[in-house]
C-alpha cells in the first residue's frame, strides 16, 4: 500500500513540482495550501504517513500548523519535514522544537527529496 | 496486519509502527511467557525495540534481514 | 509548454503583482507589519520556485531581494524609498525575465544568462542596503551553503569504552584504517520525547548498514513492564561504522546534538605513517572543498567587469592559499602561469582549467552529497516524456484555491466559437418546421420542432450568456499598474501627486479590458505630464501642492463607464485653436467658429499635440487620436471636458461586452454584409432626383441637415455600380462618426441580426474596414465591415 504524503504549501508551483516529484516515486499526495487547509484534512479523515510543510504561509503558518498537528491524536508520532530555505536556521531550529522530524532546504525535488523521506519514513 | 496474535506467541510481520508499541506492550504484559516470532518483521520502530527490551520476550525466530537481526540479538539476547 | 513551467509563470506574475502592490502600500504605512510579513513572503515565494528551474539570474536577484526583505522585517534596515525602488526594480527585472522565458517556444526556459551582468548588478544594489548587516557575501548569491554542515557541529566530547571490543574486530578495524578506510565511532542518545517528533532512532541507525561493531542498551534500567511508558526513548546506540565523519554529520544533521562522532584513527592509536594527501583532517578538507567551490564559483561569472583583473587575481590568490593550507605547495607553481595568461585574455578560462585539473567540479557535488553509496533513485532517471504526461494529467489536482480555476483563454475562445455556431446552427430549425409544413405537409411535425426549437434557442442564449460571463474580468487587471505608474512618473516630474481609484471591481469583457490598457496608460500619462502642474505652480495658483488623480469605474446598462479626472492646469480652448490653426487642422473660419468644447475636441485630430516640449512620457509623437481610435475600435466612445485652471476629465464609454453584434444586413453588388447596429443612425431611401453634388461630392439633404454621401460599392472597391429600387430610390445607410452624420449607399438594407463576430484571420486580417466575419444560419459568411475605418 503507497505511503501518503501531505504536502502543505501557499505556492501552487511549490504544491505541482513536490507532488509531482512524489507521485513519481509512488506515494500518494494530499495537498493543502497553507497552516488551516492542512489542519481541516488532517480533521476530516486524511491520514498521512508524512507531512511535508512550508514555513511561510497566509492564514496559518508552518510553525503554528506543526505545533497545532501534533496536538491531533493521529498525528503524534507522524514524521514532519518543514521546507525552508537555507537562510532560515532560525526557523528551522524552532520547527524542530516543536515537533518537525527535520527539514528540508528549497529548492527540493527529484531524488533528493525521496532520498530524505526515506531516511525519516521506514518502509518508504 | 502487522501483529498477528496467537495463544502464546505474537507473529510481527513487515513494518512494526510506532503505535503498535503500545500494543505488543499490553500484549506482553498479559502474556509473561508469550513468544515472538519476528520471521517476517522487515523493521520495527524504535518504542517496539524499546518494549522487547524491557520485556525480553523469547524470540521463535529472528528477522530475515541480517542487519536488523544482528542488532536485535545482541540487545535481546541476555 | 511544460505544465509546472506554465504554472510559475502564472503564479509568478500573480506574485509580482502582489508584490508590487504590498510595496506601495508599506510605502504609505511602513510600519505595518502584517504587511512586512505578507511582502517578505512573496518574495521568499517566488524566490523558492524559481529554484526549480535552472534560472540562476533570476534566484539570484531573489535571493538578495528576499534577504533585504527579512532583514527590513527584522527592522534591521529601514524600509524606506530607496528601499522600495530597489526592490520594484528587481521586481521589474523578474518580469523581464518572465516575459522572456512565456515567449520561448521550449518546453524548459531558455537561458537567460545574458541577463547576468544586470543580475549581479541588481543583487549588488540590493545587498548594498544591508550594509555591515549582510552575511558574508558569496561570490554568487544563489549558493546554497549548507551552513549546518561544518564538522563542529556533532558532539566530540564524551570518549567511547572500546574496552568491550573483541580483539579479532580490534584487528579487523586496525586493517581497514591501515588500508585507508574512513572508520567512525558512533554514539546516538536520542532525546526522550523524539518520538513525538516523528523520529525513529533505530530506522536511522539500520540506514547506516551493517556496522563493524555495534551495542544498544538502555539509559537507564527498564521498570516493570506495567510501568514501562514504550514512548519515552531512553536508548542508547553505539556503533562502529566504515564512513566519513562528514557522511555522519550529514546522516544526524537534525539531531546534531545527540549524536558523538569520533574517527577511529585517533583511538585506535595507528603508527602507520599517512599519505599527506590524506593527512588533513575532515574540517580542513571540508573548508578546502569550500574554498574551492567558492573561487571556481567566481571564476564562472560570464560578465566582464572592469575589474577583472583584481578579480582573477584575489582568485589566484586564495587558490594558492588554500593549496599550500593542505600541503600542496608543490601545485601552486602552476597557477602562476595560469594566472598570468588568464590577465592576458581577459578570462577566467586559464585559471580554470588548473583549478578543474585538480578538482574536477563533480567531486565538490559528491563530497556534500549524502549518501553517494546508496542505490540510485529511479525516480530521478525517468524519461523526461514520461514525467510531462504525468504533470499533464494531474495538473487539475494541483489548484490550492478550487473555488477558482485559471482556464487558458484558448479554452474560452473555442467554447465561444462554438456557442457562436450552435447560435446559428439552431436558426436552421425554424426553416425546417417551415419545411415540414409546406413541402411535406406534416403540421404536427413542424409544431414540435418548433416546440424543440423554443427550448434550444432558450439553452443557447443561457449559454451565451454564461460563456460571456466566464470572460467578463474586472478593470483592476488595467487599474492595478496605475499606483506604481503614478508614482514613478510623479517621482521622475517632480510632481506631487495623489491617485484615487474606485470601482476596481467592475467588470467588461477580457477583450475590452485588454483594449483599454494602452489607451489608459496614455491617458494617465498625459494627466501627469501635462494637466497637473508642479507643486510651486499649484500653490500659486492656490490649489493644494498635491495633485489629484482620479480614475473610477462603474457600470451604466451595458456600457462600462471609465473617467479620468484630474484637478490640473486644464486645457486652453484658445492655445488649442492657435496650435490647430498653425498645424493646418482648421481654416481661419473655423477658427471663429469653433465653440470651446469643440475646439478642446481637436486634441483628438490626427497630428495635434500639445506639448511644447516633447518628453519621454508622453511625447514621441502619439496624440490623443491613437487613443479615441483605439477605444473605437471596441466600439467605445470618448468625451473630453476641461475647465481651464480647474482640470481635465476624460470619459470613456464602452460595451461591456464584444461577444455578441447586432448587424443589419446589407446588399450591395449582389453581396451581404453585415454593419453593426450600433454605428447606424438610420436607414433611409433617398430618390435620385434629391442627390445633388457639390464640390465633386454628392450630398443630399436629411431633415435639414445636408449629409454627404458615398458608394459603398466605391468604398470597398467594388466594380458595380449601386442599384435603385423600382422608384429609383438608393438605399442609404446613415452612420454616425465623430458628431458628423455620413450616408452610405448600398443596394439595399434587410434584416438586423445578432452574430457572433470573429476577428478576420490570415491575409484577410490586414484588409482595413472590416471589423470581422460571422457564419449565419445558412452556412454562409457574412463580413461585417465597421463604417469608421472605411470612411
Amino acid at each position: 500500500m503507497s505511503k501518503v504524503i501531505l504536502v502543505v504549501d501557499d505556492s501552487a508551483t511549490m504544491v505541482m513540482s513536490l507532488k509531482a516529484s512524489l507521485e513519481m516515486a509512488g506515494f500518494k499526495v494530499e495537498t493543502a495550501g497553507d497552516g488551516v487547509q492542512a489542519m481541516t484534512k488532517l480533521k476530516g479523515g486524511v491520514k498521512p504517513d508524512l507531512i511535508l510543510t512550508d514555513i511561510n504561509m497566509p492564514n496559518m503558518n508552518g510553525i503554528d500548523f506543526i505545533r497545532n498537528a501534533r496536538t491531533l491524536p493521529g498525528m503524534r508520532f507522524t514524521p514532519i519535514l518543514a521546507l525552508t530555505t537555507e537562510s532560515q536556521q532560525a526557523k528551522r531550529d524552532e520547527a524542530k522544537k516543536l515537533g518537525a522530524t527535520g527539514w528540508l532546504v528549497k529548492p527540493v525535488g527529484g531524488a533528493d527529496l525521496i532520498k530524505v523521506i526515506k531516511q525519516v519514513l521506514p518502509g518508504a | 496486519m502487522a501483529l498477528e496474535f496467537k495463544k502464546t506467541t505474537v507473529i510481527a510481520s513487515d513494518l512494526l509502527g510506532v503505535e503498535d508499541a503500545e500494543i505488543l506492550l499490553e500484549w506482553l504484559i498479559k502474556h509473561p511467557r508469550g513468544r515472538i516470532n519476528l520471521s517476517a518483521c522487515t523493521h520495527l520502530h524504535a518504542a517496539n525495540l524499546q518494549v522487547l527490551m524491557a520485556a525480553k520476550p523469547k524470540v521463535s525466530a529472528w528477522p530475515r534481514d541480517g542487519v536488523l537481526a544482528d542488532w536485535l540479538r545482541a540487545a535481546l539476547t541476555p | 509548454m511544460n505544465p509546472l513551467l506554465d504554472q510559475f509563470l502564472t503564479e509568478g506574475r500573480d506574485v509580482l503583482q502582489s508584490i508590487g502592490e504590498r510595496l506601495l502600500q508599506l510605502e504609505d504605512s511602513p510600519n505595518d507589519a502584517a504587511l512586512m510579513d505578507e511582502l517578505f513572503r512573496l518574495v521568499h515565494t517566488l524566490k523558492g520556485n524559481s529554484g526549480l528551474f535552472d534560472l540562476p539570474e533570476m534566484t539570484r536577484v531573489l535571493h538578495a531581494a528576499e534577504d533585504l526583505m527579512d532583514a527590513a522585517r527584522d527592522g534591521r534596515v529601514p524600509f524606506d524609498r530607496a528601499l522600495a525602488d530597489r526592490l520594484l526594480e528587481a521586481m521589474d527585472f523578474v518580469a523581464t525575465l518572465i516575459d522572456e522565458i512565456a515567449e520561448a517556444p521550449d518546453d524548459t526556459p531558455p537561458s537567460t544568462a545574458r541577463h547576468a551582468g544586470d543580475a549581479v548588478r541588481l543583487g549588488e544594489a540590493l545587498r548594498s542596503l544591508l550594509q555591515d548587516d549582510s552575511p558574508p557575501l558569496d561570490a554568487d548569491g544563489t549558493q546554497e551553503i549548507p551552513q549546518d554542515a561544518p564538522p563542529a557541529l556533532y558532539r566530540t566530547d564524551a570518549g567511547p569504552d572500546l574496552s568491550a571490543l573483541p580483539e579479532q574486530t580490534r584487528q579487523d578495524l586496525r586493517q581497514r584504517l591501515d588500508a585507508g578506510e574512513s572508520l567512525c565511532w558512533l554514539g546516538y542518545e536520542p532525546e526522550e520525547e523524539c518520538f513525538f517528533k516523528g523520529e525513529d532512532p533505530f530506522h536511522q541507525m539500520l540506514q547506516l548498514g551493517a556496522p563493524l561493531w555495534h551495542r544498544l542498551e538502555a539509559r537507564e534500567d527498564w521498570p516493570a513492564l506495567a510501568e514501562l511508558d514504550a514512548y519515552r526513548c531512553v536508548l542508547r546506540f553505539e556503533a562502529i561504522v566504515s564512513a566519513s565523519p562528514e557522511r555522519l554529520a550529514e546522516h544526524f544533521r537534525y539531531v546534531p546534538d545527540q549524536v558523538d562522532i569520533l574517527p577511529l584513527s585517533a583511538l585506535m592509536q595507528t603508527d602507520t605513517p599517512q599519505a599527506s594527501a590524506t593527512a588533513i583532517g575532515p574540517e580542513a578538507a571540508w573548508s578546502f572543498d569550500r574554498v574551492l567551490a567558492a573561487q571556481r564559483e567566481i571564476l564562472a561569472l560570464s560578465d566582464t567587469p572592469p575589474w577583472l583583473d583584481g578579480r582573477l587575481r584575489a582568485v589566484a590568490a586564495s587558490l594558492s592559499a588554500a593549496f599550500i593550507s593542505v600541503d600542496r605547495a608543490i601545485e601552486v607553481e602552476t597557477l602562476e602561469p595560469a594566472l598570468a595568461s588568464a590577465l592576458a585574455a581577459r578570462s577566467p578560462a586559464p585559471l580554470l582549467a588548473w583549478l578543474d585539473a585538480r578538482q574536477p567540479p563533480t567531486e565538490i557535488g559528491e563530497a556534500a552529497d549524502i549518501d553517494a553509496g546508496a542505490p540510485t533513485d529511479s525516480s530521478g532517471a525517468k524519461a523526461p516524456e514520461a514525467e510531462a504526461v504525468r504533470f499533464g494529467r494531474r495538473a487539475e489536482d494541483h489548484l490550492t484555491n478550487p473555488r477558482t480555476l485559471k482556464v487558458d483563454q484558448a479554452k474560452i475562445d473555442r467554447l465561444m466559437n462554438l456557442i457562436g455556431e450552435m447560435v446559428v446552427a439552431k436558426n436552421a430549425l425554424p426553416y425546417l418546421a417551415g419545411r415540414a409544413e409546406d413541402v411535406f405537409g406534416v403540421r404536427e411535425l413542424a409544431r414540435e420542432i418548433k416546440t424543440q426549437y423554443a427550448v434550444i434557442n432558450r439553452i443557447a442564449e443561457e449559454m451565451q450568456d454564461a460563456i460571456m460571463q466566464v470572460r467578463m474580468m474586472p478593470v483592476s487587471f488595467v487599474f492595478q499598474r496605475f499606483p506604481r505608474l503614478v508614482r514613478d512618473i510623479a517621482h521622475k516630474l517632480g510632481k506631487e501627486v495623489r491617485l484615487v481609484m474606485e470601482g476596481e471591481s467592475t467588470e467588461a469583457d477580457k477583450n475590452i479590458i485588454e483594449a483599454l490598457a494602452d489607451p489608459l496608460v496614455h491617458i494617465v500619462r498625459n494627466s501627469l505630464d501635462h494637466g497637473l502642474e508642479m507643486p510651486e505652480e499649484r500653490r500659486a495658483a492656490g490649489k493644494p501642492s498635491e495633485g489629484r488623480l482620479n480614475i473610477s469605474a462603474r457600470q451604466e446598462s451595458d456600457r462600462v463607464l471609465i473617467e479620468i479626472a484630474d484637478d490640473g492646469r486644464g486645457i486652453d480652448p484658445n492655445r488649442i485653436r492657435r496650435k490647430a490653426y498653425e498645424r493646418g487642422l482648421i481654416d481661419e473660419t473655423a477658427l471663429e467658429r469653433l465653440s470651446d468644447q469643440e475646439a478642446i475636441n481637436l486634441v483628438f485630430a490626427a497630428g495635434f499635440s500639445t506639448a511644447e516640449q516633447v518628453t519621454d512620457l508622453s511625447g514621441r509623437g502619439v496624440g490623443m487620436d491613437v487613443v479615441r481610435n483605439a477605444i473605437a475600435r471596441v466600439n467605445g466612445a470618448i468625451d473630453l471636458r476641461s475647465q481651464l485652471g480647474q482640470g481635465t476629465s476624460l470619459r470613456l464609454s464602452l460595451p461591456l461586452s464584444m461577444a455578441v453584434t447586432n448587424v443589419m444586413i446589407i446588399e450591395s453588388a449582389k453581396q451581404r454584409f453585415g454593419v453593426p447596429m450600433d454605428s447606424v443612425a438610420e436607414t433611409v431611401r433617398v430618390a435620385r432626383h434629391d442627390i445633388r453634388t457639390i464640390k465633386h461630392r454628392r450630398t443630399t439633404v436629411l431633415r435639414g441637415r445636408l449629409v454627404p454621401l458615398l458608394s459603398l460599392n466605391e468604398l470597398l472597391a467594388l466594380n458595380a455600380e449601386q442599384i435603385p429600387n423600382d422608384d429609383d430610390e438608393f438605399a442609404v445607410l446613415v452612420v454616425r462618426v465623430d458628431q458628423e452624420y455620413l450616408g452610405i449607399i448600398v443596394d439595399d438594407c434587410r434584416e438586423t441580426i445578432d452574430i457572433i463576430l470573429k476577428p478576420l484571420a490570415g491575409f484577410l486580417g490586414g484588409l482595413n474596414g472590416y471589423a470581422g466575419s460571422a457564419l449565419l444560419g445558412d452556412g454562409s459568411v457574412l463580413l461585417v465591415f465597421n463604417p469608421r475605418e472605411l470612411l
